[in-house]
C-alpha cells in the first residue's frame, strides 16, 4: 500500500465535514506517514502514555477504552479509516483513555513535528482538525445520551446506524452493508450492557429483520426502521 | 515439540453453552444462539445482570397479569434456573 492511500483517507475523511482546500490537502499529502500493519487487539496507545506521533486508522476499526471501576472496561467510540483518534496527544499529555485496534488494522504514524508545522503555516488546516474535535465531542454527547436515556435495543440499532453513516462518508460502506469485527463483548462494553443482553438485542433486532448480522458481515436490512428504533438523528455527525 | 504446539483436547476448550429465554405476558423470545460461559456460576451471573438489564427498559410496560419471566437452560440439561417477576394491583390500575 503506498503511502498516498493513506494521505488521501484523511483528506476524505475531513472533507466529509468541511471544504478543504487544495492548498490545505497539498500540506496533508506533504505530511509524512509510516504505515504499520496490526493484528487484532493491538494497542496503539496506552493510557498514561506521553507520544510524538498521532495515528492515522487507514484500514480497519480502532476503538477508544478506559478501564474503570472494578476493572471493567468501556469502549467510548469506535473508529473508522479517517480518523486520527489520538489527535489529542498534540495538546493532552500524557493520553488518558487507551486505543486498540478492532480485527486487522493498517495504522499511518504521523510525527507530531511536522504536523505542528503544517498547522503553523495554515489556519485553515488547523480549523478543519479543530472541527474534527468538535464532531467528535459531538459523537461523545450523542454516546452520553444514548447510554444513558436510550433503550438496550435502541443503543445497539443506534451504534449501528452511526457506524453505517460514518462508513459512508468515507466511501466504505458497501451500500448498506459493511464489516464489523466486534465480538459480543466489544458491543457489551460499548452500548453499556451484559454480553447475554447484547446478544440477546442483536437476535431481536434480527427477527425484527432489521439487521443481518453474520459473523463480523452486517447488512441494514431497513434502515428507516432501524433509524426510527434507535431515535437517529445523522445530525450531529456533522457531515456535509 | 516445542511447548507452544500443545494445545488442551478441545472438550476442554469449548465452553458450555447456555440460553437466555424471556417470557413477557403473551410475548416470547425464545433465544436460539446461546452464549457461551465458563460455568453456571457465570450462567447465573449473566442472567441476574441481563434480567435487571431487561426490567430497565421495561418502562411502564409490566401490568398485573403480564409477568416477566428469564428461562436459563444449558445444552443437554434442560431448566437450570427462572427469575420471575410478578405484578399485582391491589387497586384498579389509572388508564
Amino acid at each position: 500500500m503506498v503511502t498516498g492511500f493513506a494521505h488521501s483517507r484523511l483528506i476524505t475523511r475531513l472533507r466529509a465535514i468541511e471544504v478543504v482546500s487544495d492548498h490545505d490537502a497539498d500540506l496533508i499529502a506533504s505530511l509524512p506517514i509510516v504505515l504499520q500493519n496490526v493484528g487484532n487487539g493491538h494497542d496503539v496507545v496506552r493510557d498514561g502514555e506521553v507520544t510524538d506521533r498521532c495515528c492515522l486508522l487507514v484500514d480497519g476499526y480502532l476503538y477508544r477504552h478506559k478501564i474503570e471501576v472494578q476493572g471493567k472496561r468501556q469502549i467510548v467510540s469506535f473508529h473508522v479509516p479517517g480518523d486520527v483518534p489520538d489527535l489529542y496527544s498534540l495538546h493532552l499529555r500524557p493520553l488518558d483513555h487507551n486505543i486498540t485496534s478492532l480485527g486487522p488494522a493498517v495504522l499511518g504514524f504521523i510525527p507530531h513535528a511536522p504536523l505542528r508545522e503544517a498547522l503553523a503555516r495554515s489556519a485553515g488546516l488547523t480549523a478543519v482538525l479543530w472541527r474534527e474535535t468538535l464532531v467528535d465531542a459531538s459523537i461523545f454527547r450523542e454516546s452520553l445520551v444514548s447510554l444513558s436515556k436510550r433503550d438496550a435495543m435502541a443503543r445497539i440499532a443506534h451504534m449501528l446506524c452511526e457506524l453505517l453513516m460514518r462508513l459512508r462518508a468515507v466511501g466504505l460502506a458497501r451500500g448498506d452493508r459493511f464489516t464489523f469485527p466486534a465480538s459480543q463483548a466489544d458491543v457489551a462494553d460499548a452500548t453499556g450492557m451484559t454480553p447475554v443482553h447484547a446478544n440477546r438485542m442483536i437476535q431481536q433486532l434480527r427477527s425484527m429483520k432489521l439487521v443481518e448480522w453474520e459473523g463480523a458481515d452486517i447488512t441494514i436490512l431497513n434502515l428507516a426502521e432501524l433509524s426510527r428504533v434507535a431515535e437517529f438523528d445523522s445530525r450531529y455527525l456533522h457531515h456535509r | 515439540m516445542p511447548l507452544w504446539n500443545v494445545r488442551p483436547p478441545p472438550e476442554l476448550l469449548s465452553m458450555p453453552r447456555y440460553f437466555f429465554h424471556v417470557h413477557h405476558g403473551d410475548e416470547s423470545y425464545t433465544d436460539e444462539v446461546g452464549d457461551e460461559l465458563a460455568d453456571d456460576h457465570a450462567a447465573w451471573h449473566e442472567a441476574t445482570a441481563s434480567a435487571g438489564e431487561s426490567l430497565k427498559d421495561i418502562d411502564g410496560k409490566l401490568r398485573p397479569g403480564r409477568d416477566w419471566r428469564m428461562e436459563v437452560t444449558a445444552d443437554g440439561r434442560g431448566l437450570l434456573y427462572v427469575i420471575e417477576v410478578r405484578a399485582h394491583a391491589k387497586a384498579a390500575l389509572p388508564g
